[in-house]
Formats: C-alpha cells, sequence, structure tokens
C-alpha cells in the first residue's frame, strides 16, 4: 500500500464519520429505558454482597432443613430411647430403682400402670458414686452418671422374685389412714402403681437399692427430701453399700441437702460398707465446706 | 474523577462493582456507534433496537465477569458481531445480509433529508454535501457482509485490524485483505458519484 493510498483511506473514513456522525439515527426511547433499566437492576443486585442467587438460597434453606430435621430426630431419639432401654433391661430396673416388690404386687401393679393414663411425674435420679459403676450393669452405669433431674423413671417391669429375698423396711405408718397426707408427686405415682406409698419411701431390697430419700438427696432436690422426710423416710437408711442418704448428698457436693439433713437429725458418723464416713468422704474430695459443717455436727 | 473522565475499562469495573451511573456513562458514550454499527449492517431499525438491547443486557450481565484484558470498545464490538450473526442465522438462514429490507430500502435516500444543514450556507454546498453522504451510505450498504462489518468496526469503533480480527473471529491477515477491498469499492464507488 503506498502513501498516496494510505491518505486516501483516511479521507475515506473521515469522510464517512462525517456523514455518520449528521445522522441522528438512535435506538428507540423504549429499548433505551429498557437497558438502562436493566443496568440500574444489575448494578443494584451487584451492590448487595448478601445478595444470593435465587438457586443458592434453596440450596442454603434446604441444607438448614435437613440438619433442623437431624437435630429434631436426634433431640427424639434421646428423649425416646431411655424409655425403651427400661422396659425392655429387667437389671437395669433392679440395679438404678427399688421397685423390685413381691410377686404378689407385682400382678397389681402391672394392671395398675396399664389402666393409668396419667403422665408420670418428675422425679430425681440419684446419680451412683462411680465406685458402685462397676458392680452395676452398663445401662444402669449410664443412668448412674446422669447429673440431673430427668423424666420420672417408667415403672419398672415387675421383677418377679421369691418372697424370701425381699428386704422390707418396717413401715413407720402401718396403716394407711394414720398416714399424713402425701405431696402430690408421690400421691401421684402412688396412684398410679397402686402400692403403699409410705412403705415405697422406705422399702428396699437387697441390691443395690436405691431408696428415695437418697435419691432426693443425691440430686439436690430440698423440695423432694423435705417431703419425703416429713412424710416418714429414713433419713439414715443405708444401701446395699451402706450409703446414707447423707453421704450420698456429700458425695455429690450438695451443700444444702447435707445442711438440711443435718438439721433433721441425720447421723453424721455412720460409714459405708467399707468404712467411709461422710467426713472423710468430703475431705478426701476437697469439699472444705461440707467438712466443717459435718465437724460442726459432731463428725469425727 | 467524575465519570465522563473515566476510561471505559474503569467504568466497567466500577460497574461490576454496582455503580449504576457508571453502566449509564458508558451506554451514553457508546450508544450511538454501536447502533449505527448493528442498523448499517442489518438494515433495518427494529432488528437494530433489538440487537441493541440484546448486547446491553449482555454486557450487564457479563459485568462481573469483565476482564480489562483488551480494550472495552473490542468486546463490545465483539458482543455486537456474534448478536448479529447469531440473529441473523436464527431469522433468516438463508438470506443475505445484503439483501434489502423492503421497508428500509429508502434509508439513504432519506438521509439526504435529515442531515444537518450546517455544513455550508450555500444550498448548493449544503446539497452536495448531502448527495455525498447518501452516496457513501448507498456505497457501504453494497459491500459485502464480511468487509462491511469490517469497515464499520475500523469506521465506527476505531477499532485496529487486529482488534477487528479478533471480534469477528478471523486471521489478521484476512481482515486486512477484506478492509483494503472494502475501502477500494468505496473508493471506486464514491468516485463514480463524482
Amino acid at each position: 500500500m503506498t502513501s498516496s493510498d494510505e491518505g486516501q483511506d483516511r479521507e475515506l473514513l473521515q469522510r464517512y464519520r462525517q456523514a455518520s456522525d449528521a445522522d441522528p439515527r438512535v435506538p428507540s426511547a423504549a429499548v433505551r429505558a429498557a437497558i438502562l433499566e436493566e443496568g440500574r437492576r444489575v448494578a443494584a443486585s451487584l451492590s448487595a454482597p448478601n445478595t444470593m442467587e435465587p438457586a443458592g438460597r434453596w440450596k442454603s434453606r434446604r441444607k438448614m432443613s435437613a440438619w433442623g430435621a437431624a437435630a429434631a430426630a436426634l433431640l427424639a431419639a434421646i428423649i425416646v430411647a431411655p424409655r425403651f432401654w427400661n422396659d425392655t433391661s429387667p437389671t437395669r430396673a433392679t440395679a438404678a430403682t427399688n421397685a423390685v416388690i413381691p410377686f404378689n404386687q407385682a400382678a397389681r401393679k402391672t394392671e395398675s400402670a396399664e389402666a393409668s393414663p396419667e403422665p408420670r411425674p418428675v422425679v430425681p435420679v440419684m446419680p451412683v458414686p462411680e465406685t458402685r459403676d462397676s458392680a452395676l450393669p452398663p445401662s444402669a452405669s449410664l443412668l448412674a452418671k446422669a447429673p440431673t433431674l430427668r423424666r420420672a423413671v417408667p415403672p419398672p417391669p415387675p421383677v418377679l422374685i421369691p418372697e424370701q429375698s425381699v428386704e422390707i423396711t418396717p413401715l413407720r405408718h402401718p396403716s394407711p389412714s394414720a398416714a399424713p397426707a402425701l405431696p402430690p408427686q408421690a400421691a401421684n405415682l402412688a396412684q398410679a402403681e397402686r402400692i403403699d406409698p409410705v412403705s415405697n419411701y422406705t422399702q428396699r431390697n437387697s441390691g443395690a437399692a436405691t431408696p428415695m430419700l437418697s435419691a432426693a438427696a443425691a440430686a439436690g432436690d430440698l423440695v423432694e427430701t423435705t417431703q419425703l422426710l416429713d412424710h416418714g423416710a429414713l433419713i439414715n437408711e443405708q444401701d446395699a453399700a451402706g450409703r446414707t442418704p447423707l453421704m450420698l448428698a456429700v458425695a455429690q457436693n450438695q451443700i444444702d441437702t447435707v445442711r438440711l439433713l443435718l438439721n433433721r437429725g441425720a447421723d453424721p458418723g455412720i460409714p459405708d460398707a467399707h468404712g467411709l464416713s461422710p467426713l472423710k468422704l468430703a475431705q478426701q474430695r476437697k469439699f472444705d465446706d461440707i467438712a466443717a459443717l459435718l465437724i460442726n455436727s459432731g463428725a469425727r | 474523577m467524575s465519570l465522563s473522565q473515566e476510561t471505559d475499562e474503569n467504568l466497567m469495573l466500577r460497574f461490576g462493582r454496582g455503580d449504576g451511573a457508571a453502566f449509564e456513562a458508558l451506554y451514553r458514550r457508546h450508544e450511538s456507534r454501536i447502533f449505527r454499527y448493528l442498523y448499517r449492517n442489518v438494515r433495518n431499525e427494529a432488528s437494530a433496537n433489538d440487537l441493541m438491547q440484546e448486547v446491553w443486557f449482555a454486557v450487564a450481565h457479563n459485568a462481573q465477569r469483565y476482564q480489562p484484558t483488551a480494550k472495552f470498545t473490542t468486546w463490545l464490538f465483539t458482543l455486537a458481531h456474534h448478536r448479529m450473526v447469531d440473529m441473523i442465522r436464527r431469522a433468516r438462514p438463508q438470506q443475505s445480509l445484503d439483501a434489502v429490507d423492503p421497508d428500509d430500502a429508502t434509508a439513504a435516500a432519506t438521509l439526504k433529508d435529515r442531515l444537518p444543514a450546517d455544513r455550508g450556507t450555500e444550498p448548493e454546498v449544503r446539497a452536495q454535501a448531502q448527495d455525498e453522504a447518501a452516496a457513501l451510505m448507498n456505497a457501504v450498504a453494497q459491500l459485502p457482509p464480511d468487509q462491511r462489518a469490517a469497515f464499520l468496526m475500523q469506521a465506527e469503533g476505531e477499532l485496529s485490524v487486529e482488534e477487528i480480527a479478533v471480534a469477528t473471529g478471523t486471521t489478521f491477515e484476512t481482515t486486512k485483505s477484506r478492509l483494503r477491498y472494502a475501502r477500494a469499492k468505496l473508493r471506486q464507488l464514491l468516485w463514480e458519484f463524482a
């Protein structure tokens, strides 16, 4: 290409541009408005950093729903599963509760439990000290390590054992008519199971039974402990390992319950089957306040 | 720095960050040249309007992916060229770009009437300028489509040969050849008019 051609090309382009610039042809007003509107819409979506694509939002919601459903299923399993454990594990019931009853009472208990539509009351479940865990079946150990109040232990399946293996504590109120009014929770339980409410406070078997007073004391339930004491529960009752309610309250560092039991006349000098006294236990576990309380009450 | 002083690339980046005013400035800056490029290629105002909307919607929707590795005008004319080819293939696959729309056959003739009158004070000068412009537009309309597209990119978009080659998806030599033939034909047509 010669310089003459280049000059002609430049001239041609210049002439074209002059002619084109003189052409007032422009896009229609509707198209221009649509383009500018789209630009504003896109800009608005780009300027919002948290704005997600609809599909992304939907995916996020679906993920949240899935997690929510999984959490709900887990929660339901935690709530429901223990009931099945109780119903299917007679050894657990034997170890964790004192509901083992004579054969003739078991039949009545089963009938009434099936007939009773009332919800079960909430009672403390007694955590068993670690030293006893090895003696318990696995399910009982799990239950014993649960430190908080939980739903009332469903009525354990009656364990049918010979009469002579059951040790019944003598009743303080042998006649139901002589017994004072029951606390509401105990009354509900008694109504549901149709057994002597007073004997239910005190009866235990020769296994690792847990009287209700010991359970309430270990759980630190002052109201329940007070009510049980008011209704004749034996304050120095020992379980199979020789532990009193006071001992169990000390073991669980329940200083208010310890104080209550001492004020109600609990004997701080009763050791367990291994010779361990409440004071020694408090000192071993560095429960200094409880130890001082026991010393002031005459413990040695 | 005001928007009018920003480069095209900066305006596009600002729009990608959500600046709607940058998009509007960009559109105003290139509205005429893109529309004229589309119109002179398809020679139908309605089709040119449709293409115009498609092109700028594509600009808006691809703002976040835009990388200023090339001139904005190259990218813009590439989008316009591809949209135009797609539309022609989709709507009239068997019809050449050179087929004149009967509704718009008088476009070049009417251009004379729309030209401004300030290019010359004398009626003879003004009439001659209008005639030359109309002849030039007629000559452009008679170019083969590939040569016309290349020429219009150079004339309207001020793209270089390399940029036109990129926008049209051809080689540098092919583009250079198309431009050379287009200019030669236009010069001949204008010489005949003169």
